[in-house]
């Protein structure tokens, strides 16, 4: 990897994982209510069970946030940085390959070998959690063509 | 004064939010359904749940620092 794409790639990376993660968060398991955080090992099918899932939900989000700001401070880094590569293809598939991270690394751990919970919980682990590994994967894919054909001349 | 006329509703109805409210929903509150979530929370699954929940991200963020760190500097102590 050439030392001048190393700043902006690190960043990119930090707030695709933090922004995949936020999507999870407020797409799934706010506001579709798929699934929470442990909804497999604790069920959210009650009013307790629901308000211990939430705050597990809390700790995953807060992880999340602190992940998402680190990748801020690494932009800015980058920005200072002299020489480093800025381009835009390499912001956006950085960003994505980030996503994409997210995607498989929780789904292979949360969905599949620890199964906390998975993607649509009522059908437990199911073709959803599948297609979304495969989704992971097309975005790194995508991510990783970005970094290499976006670069400004 | 006048142009502060605006504010009197305001300031009648700000003093309603301070009422004591009956919070059950509170994490830390002294309520039998808070009571049921804290002793359903710092069960004996605690720790493996908090690290289950943790794993993910800590995997994440060493692909980060990996991408961070130059090579070289990776070999030096």
């Amino acid at each position: 990897m050439i030392a001048s794409r190393r700043p902006l790639l690190s960043a990119g990376l930090a707030l695709g994982i933090g922004m995949g993660g936020f999507v999870d968060g407020i797409v799934f398991h706010q506001i579709l209510q798929f699934h929470n955080m442990l909804s497999a090992r604790i069920p959210n099918t009650d009013y307790v069970g629901a308000k211990v899932n939430m705050v597990w939900d809390g700790f995953f989000h807060a992880g999340v946030w602190t992940i998402t700001a680190i990748g801020i401070a690494l932009l800015w880094r980058a920005g200072r940085r002299e020489g480093a590569d800025l381009s835009g293809g390499l912001l956006a598939g950085s960003l994505l390959i980030g996503w994409g991270l997210f995607n498989l690394v929780e789904g292979v751990i949360d969905h599949h070998l620890l199964q906390l919970h998975h993607v649509y919980e009522p059908s437990g682990l199911s073709a959803w959690d599948g297609l979304f590994l495969l989704w992971g994967a097309g975005m790194v894919a995508g991510g990783w063509w970005l970094c290499r054909h976006g670069r400004e001349h | 004064m006048a142009r502060f006329r605006h504010l009197t509703g305001i300031a009648v109805l700000a003093p309603a939010a301070l009422l004591p409210m009956p919070a059950l929903a509170c994490t830390l509150c002294h309520s039998p359904q808070a009571a049921s979530v804290r002793e359903r929370l710092l069960a004996a699954d605690l720790w493996w749940n908090a690290c289950a929940v943790a794993l993910p991200l800590m995997l994440l963020l060493s692909v980060v620092a990996l991408v961070v760190r130059e090579p070289g500097k990776r070999s030096q102590p």
